[in-house]
């Protein structure tokens, strides 16, 4: 008689004193902060591959800035090839107070266009990321609960559920639901399964061989990046070459009128 | 003979990479292009036309902050519209960035105005009408100057002298062709200035250009070679343009006031002072799908329109259409809808422009598929529609169906 209840107390005890031990919104932002760095320089290549095993291969250098603030982020991405691309940079600069900007060049136009601010549910470049994916999601915008411990391929993790705050962060991500599972030890996000907006598994991100970066300031950087599509059966394979951090970019880089350089 | 001039560019184009190919800092892209199209765009009612054409374009880094580009067509004369033409160098100059300042010598393309594809501040970008390019900014050339550009933080202070500026080249009615020349312009110094904001929140700019005229005038030739002449006058633009992104939309402004110089009383074939707008709205969907909608407004002021058609009157209504003011004041709605799918590699794009006082409208619809990273194919079309004595109505025999490939290359 009195052995449910004595067990459904002590299960609650035990809860309440796990919930009061991780804090589930420090840890989002320790994830979002954990490869945050002073500024970094690398190459990138995106393997497309769609569901006929079809491949196109981009190839990218990439190149970030904190702003003074230490929290937004500025990204140059400019496109070695293919040949039909080559040569198109995009800049984008987060804000934390309002909508980000983003600016596109393009060599057929000798123009650089300002983008649509909110398009952070848009394909990048036809990949499986999103631009959201690439800025990063704002902790603040969701509410993250600790579903429970794990290991994933034998790292310790903490699996947390991400739903958006509202229905406008919905619409603007264009995710209903996120399944993080994040590395105890690095706070960096090893796997995330995304829900689309009617709450259809859409595609799962896994990262690979993260590195620490940055020993001083304790940052990490995964150097491989799968996404894989369900619903289209496409996939988007990224991996990192020649990272290099606090290379004391200059700010002018980070200049919209700058992107011009061909 | 006729092919000594593109094997000449080619020769040029390839032996100033090579020179300095061991240090491997060159880099030469190319992009074969083979088409199929329905008519020309030269209103000779030409029809079933194949050209082909090579793109290519080098970049030579001779110091880390020291560039030359290049960029030139090779081709079939067909493509260029012109029988004696097999070769086009777009671009050809010098790149020198500093701390906060870069300067760029030799032919270029300046490309101003933040409004879409209608750029009322454009005034140092010179086109052929008349080339069998798919894409409008294909159809651009360099001209050959000096651009300064200073850079302070969020602000840009651009200065250009063209002391060589060529004429945006435009399709003439067979009747006209042997009755016209093209004559230089007057004087070969232009300049221009902008003031840029490029930053958080919104770009600005305010922009003056002193020049000719890139676009031609059809006037009573003075000279009598034949009865006809374009010329080229000259022009003071004072521009404006801006762009503000909020949500999933982006506000557009373009605004330009040109002083022609044209008396009041006087009778010729000269363009009006004039003030043209565009003001638009983008908006990104979900899903890839980008619409443009956009309104343009021009007025030219001190117009004079005529009650009845005499052969001179025809003339002078010939020669406003050629001028783009066949009103006092006339608006337009521009359109750009494109959607992108599998993946990017398809691309469906819907754009036109219909314009009020009969002046008709144009439609162009285009289709890309890149089957892989070096190929693509492009089938579109331009139908244009209106009166004999209208814009659009005016270039009703440049409709064409297309449909091109297109092999990209990197060495």
């Amino acid at each position: 008689m009195f052995r449910p209840l004595l067990i459904s107390s002590f299960l609650f005890a035990v809860n309440c004193a796990y919930a009061e031990n991780i804090d589930v919104q420090q840890l989002m932002i320790r994830n979002d902060a954990s490869s945050k760095v002073l500024d970094a320089k690398s190459d990138m290549t995106m393997t497309l591959e769609n569901e006929d095993h079809q491949q196109r291969v981009r190839k990218l250098t990439a190149l970030t800035k904190l702003k003074p603030d230490g929290v937004n982020n500025q990204r140059i991405l400019r496109f070695q090839a293919p040949a039909d691309i080559k040569g198109t940079v995009t800049l984008l600069i987060e804000q934390t107070a309002q909508d980000d900007d983003m600016w596109i060049y393009l060599p057929s136009l000798k123009k650089t266009r300002r983008l649509v601010s909110d398009n952070k549910r848009d394909s990048f470049v036809g990949s499986d990321l999103t631009f959201g994916d690439l800025i990063g999601h704002k902790p603040s915008e969701w509410n993250s609960t600790l579903q429970k411990e794990d290991t994933l391929d034998g790292k310790a993790v903490y699996v947390i559920e991400s739903l958006p705050k509202d229905e406008s962060v919905k619409s603007h991500t264009g995710y209903s639901k996120r399944l993080i599972w994040i590395d105890k030890q690095s706070n960096v996000a090893l796997k995330t399964d995304y829900w689309d907006e009617t709450g259809q598994l859409l595609k799962t991100i896994q990262v690979s061989d993260v590195r620490l970066v940055d020993v001083d300031r304790t940052k990490w950087q995964f150097m491989d990046l799968n996404a894989e599509n369900y619903q289209n059966h496409h996939k988007t394979v990224l991996h990192f070459d020649n990272y290099k951090v606090n290379q004391n970019l200059a700010d002018k880089l980070f200049n919209p009128s700058s992107l011009e350089k061909e | 003979m006729q092919f000594f001039k593109p094997c000449v560019f080619l020769a040029a184009f390839l032996s100033s990479n090579f020179a300095i190919a061991e240090n491997d800092f060159w880099q030469l892209d190319g992009k074969l292009q083979v088409g199929a199209w329905s008519s020309n765009r030269s209103l000779d009612n030409t029809e079933a036309v194949f050209p082909a054409t090579v793109a290519l374009k080098s970049k030579v880094n001779l110091a880390d902050d020291i560039h030359v580009f290049a960029d030139g067509r090779v081709g079939h004369s067909e493509y260029f519209a012109d029988k004696n033409k097999y070769a086009v160098a777009r671009e050809f100059y010098l790149d020198y960035t500093f701390e906060n300042a870069d300067i760029r010598i030799g032919k270029q393309i300046i490309a101003w105005g933040r409004a879409d594809r209608i750029n009322p501040t454009d005034s140092l970008t010179s086109r052929d009408y008349r080339w069998l390019a798919p894409e409008e900014e294909d159809a651009r050339f360099g001209n050959t100057g000096i651009r300064y550009t200073h850079h302070l933080s969020d602000y840009t202070l651009t200065s250009v002298w063209l002391p060589q500026m060529r004429t945006s080249r435009i399709p003439l009615n067979p009747q006209y062709v042997s009755q016209v020349s093209i004559q230089q312009p007057e004087k070969l110094d232009n300049f221009a200035f902008k003031f840029d904001h490029i930053g958080e929140g919104f770009d600005a700019s305010l922009s003056f250009y002193s020049g000719i005229d890139t676009m031609p005038t059809l006037e009573i030739n003075s000279e009598n070679s034949t009865p006809f002449a374009l010329l080229n006058r000259r022009i003071q633009r004072y521009g404006s343009d801006f762009a503000y992104g909020f949500g999933s939309y982006t506000l557009r402004g373009e605004f330009a006031y040109t002083q022609t110089g044209k008396d009041k009383q006087e009778f010729s074939g000269k363009k009006y002072d004039y003030f043209q707008g565009v003001i638009g709205l983008e908006k990104q969907f979900s899903n890839n799908l980008n619409v443009i909608v956009q309104t343009v407004y021009q007025s030219a002021f001190s117009w004079r329109g005529f009650a009845s058609q005499s052969q001179q009157q025809q003339l002078t209504v010939f020669q406003q259409i050629i001028n783009q003011q066949p009103a006092e004041n006339y608006f337009g709605i521009a359109y750009h809808v494109s959607k992108k799918l599998l993946n990017d590699d398809l691309e469906l794009e819907f754009s036109g422009l219909g314009l009020s006082q009969n002046q008709g409208f144009l439609m162009r619809p285009r289709m890309r598929y890149q089957v892989n990273d070096e190929s693509s194919v492009v089938l579109g079309g331009d139908y244009y529609n209106g009166s004999d004595d209208s814009i659009f109505g005016r270039l009703r025999d440049n409709k064409t169906v297309f449909l091109e490939a297109n092999y990209n290359f990197s060495l």
